[in-house]
Parts: C-alpha cells; sequence; structure tokens
C-alpha cells in the first residue's frame, strides 16, 4: 500500500498505524502524528487503521521562536 | 522589589520569553537562556524523518533547563492547520499552553488574524491557554479576549526585522483599553532600547529570539535585554514624567547669580 509519510512516497505493507511506525523505525515517544490534517493521539494509534494514499505527518520536538 | 505575575496558572518572575531557534550551537543557547533569565521558552514542532536523531538531544537539553515551554504554530496559514498543530503539541509536550501563530502574507509574514480569531475560539473552547500572536488591530484584540484569551501578543514589527516598535501609538492604546489582559511585544526587536520601550509603555512582557540568538555575542546580548526589560518595568512603576514643549530649569531660580547684569 503506497502511502505519504511527510509528503513523501511510501510503500507500507501493513494499514494498522502502529505498526507502520514501527516499520518506518520511528521512537513512539518522540512523535505526534496526524493522518490528512486530524491530530491522532498516541493511545489510538494500535486502532487507526490508514487508507491506502492517506498523508501522514509525524512530528517532532525542534527549536522554534 | 518582588514583581511576579500569573501568566494562566504558571507565576513567573521573569518578563522577558524566550525563543530558542538560530542560535549558534546549543550550549551558546543555554548560557543565553540563563543570563536572559527567561522562564518561558518557545518551542515548535517539525517533520521527523526516523534516522534524524539529533533533533531529540536538542529536546533533552532543553527540558533540562525545567522551565515552562510555549509551543508555537509556526508556519501554519490557516484555523484547521494550527488547531491541529496545537493538539499535537499539547501531547508532545504535555502543556495546554500554545503560542497560536497564523501566517497571513509570505512576505512580511503579517498574522492571519481572521484566521487567528476562528482557531482561538476552539481551541480556548478545546481547554488550551492560548497566546495570540497578532497584529496591534484593537478591534480584533477585544475579541480575543472576549473567546477568554489572557495573554494577547502584538507585533512590534515584521518578525527578523528588529525595527523595534513600529506603532507605538496604536500599542499605548491597547494597553490603554485592556488593562485587565497580559499583553506582550512579539517579534521585531532589536535592541534592548525597543525592549525597554515595550515596558515603559507598561506592558506585562516581551518575547525575543532574532536579536539574541543572531547577535554576535547572544549571551552578553541575553544579558543586556534582561537590563532593560527591568529597567523599562520598572520606569513604568514609577510613573514618568509628561514631556513639555517649553523648557522648565531644574535647577531653582530663587538666587541665581549675576541675574542683574543678563540682558533682557
Amino acid at each position: 500500500m503506497r502511502i505519504l509519510v511527510n509528503g513523501e512516497q511510501v510503500d507500507v505493507d501493513t494499514s494498522n498505524l502502529q505498526e507502520i511506525l514501527d516499520q518506518l523505525g520511528y521512537q513512539p515517544e518522540d512523535i505526534v502524528v496526524a493522518r490528512n490534517l486530524e491530530f491522532i493521539p498516541r493511545v489510538e494509534w494500535k486502532d487507526c487503521i490508514i487508507d491506502e494514499q492517506d498523508s501522514l505527518d509525524i512530528l517532532a520536538a525542534m527549536f522554534g521562536g | 522589589m518582588s514583581d511576579s505575575w500569573r501568566v494562566y496558572d504558571v507565576e513567573l518572575h521573569s518578563r522577558l520569553f524566550l525563543g530558542t531557534a538560530q542560535y549558534p550551537s546549543p550550549t551558546i543557547m543555554q548560557e543565553a537562556i540563563e543570563a536572559s533569565g527567561a522562564q518561558v521558552l518557545t518551542t515548535s514542532l517539525r517533520r521527523q524523518s526516523p534516522d534524524s536523531g539529533g533533533g531529540q538531544k536538542w529536546w533533552q537539553q532543553l527540558r533540562e533547563l525545567n522551565r515552562q515551554i510555549l509551543p508555537n504554530t509556526a508556519g501554519c496559514s490557516n484555523a484547521k492547520e494550527a488547531v491541529t498543530l496545537a493538539n499535537m503539541a499539547r501531547e508532545l509536550f504535555q502543556t495546554n499552553w500554545i503560542k497560536l501563530e497564523i501566517t497571513g502574507d509570505d512576505y512580511n509574514l503579517q498574522p492571519n488574524t481572521l484566521e487567528l480569531l476562528i482557531a482561538t475560539e476552539q481551541l480556548q473552547n478545546d481547554g488550551f491557554n492560548v497566546f495570540a500572536y497578532t497584529t496591534e488591530d484593537l478591534v480584533v484584540c477585544k475579541r480575543l479576549r472576549d473567546f477568554g484569551c489572557q495573554v494577547i501578543m502584538p507585533w512590534g514589527a515584521p518578525i527578523g526585522t528588529g525595527k523595534g516598535l513600529l506603532n507605538p501609538y496604536a500599542l499605548k492604546t491597547l494597553r490603554a483599553r485592556m488593562p485587565e489582559v497580559s499583553l506582550l511585544v512579539d517579534a521585531g526587536i532589536g535592541l534592548p532600547s525597543h525592549v525597554a520601550q515595550v515596558m515603559e509603555l507598561g506592558f506585562d512582557g516581551v518575547l525575543l529570539n532574532t536579536s539574541i540568538a543572531r547577535s554576535d555575542n547572544p549571551v552578553q546580548m541575553a544579558t543586556a535585554m534582561r537590563h532593560a526589560c527591568k529597567a523599562g518595568r520598572l520606569a513604568y512603576l514609577s510613573g514618568a514624567i509628561s514631556e513639555r514643549e517649553t523648557a522648565d530649569a531644574s535647577t531653582p531660580i530663587i538666587g541665581t547669580p549675576f541675574w542683574q547684569s543678563k540682558k533682557k
């Protein structure tokens, strides 16, 4: 299944958000996730099903003004 | 003299808020934060690839400073994006505080006050404590206050310009018309004298980043900003004299020597 991760096309072999994040190698405590501009709380990752061409934004803490 | 103040549910002793971007190194950033005395630090969220662990090291260093974190929504261009990012920030940084920043123009980075109002109303209803970055528009600021926003942060000048206060009259009007709201100037500050001017107007604080981080000596500039903030605040509390159009000698007139010989 092809999805967008931070604007890049990525092929994944599961539709489960938690498993996708694990496959991509993210540390769960460091990130937060939005799907198609909707925030997905961490507690919902294991039950969240991602569809073909969904767009994930995976964000982390950064310096800012 | 104690001059603490409450920002939402937090008591602060410093009136400088500090951004964490653009410093030459994390070490210099840490030293500048210490020198400024700032208790509130702004942060952001950015897209992260799994192998870029450097950002997390930086975040760990910042956490060790034990300051209040104020995440921003920089980069958002509408209310929908800003609300989503605010929710992500709340989970990541574990705070209800959010510096709500929605850009309306890519050239001067002017806040989009129309979208700001929409997002502020929603976020306040969702339990956030909004710090609204806006223009000096009085009517917009009054509406933000009516939505329950207790901290309003008009710009002094466009972000990063260092031009100081382009519209002191409007800022003075905001202070006079909204004494119950915490007002900070955010953006446009270049010099310690700008900080002092903000505080002399009776503002509650100043948010700085570029003027310190991109100076030749950020730690020393942070010290200068700290003193300027204190000086301006003390001046405001002291009650400055009113301007006059004519001279008024400060030395007593009575007993002036040689007065008979002066030409009339």
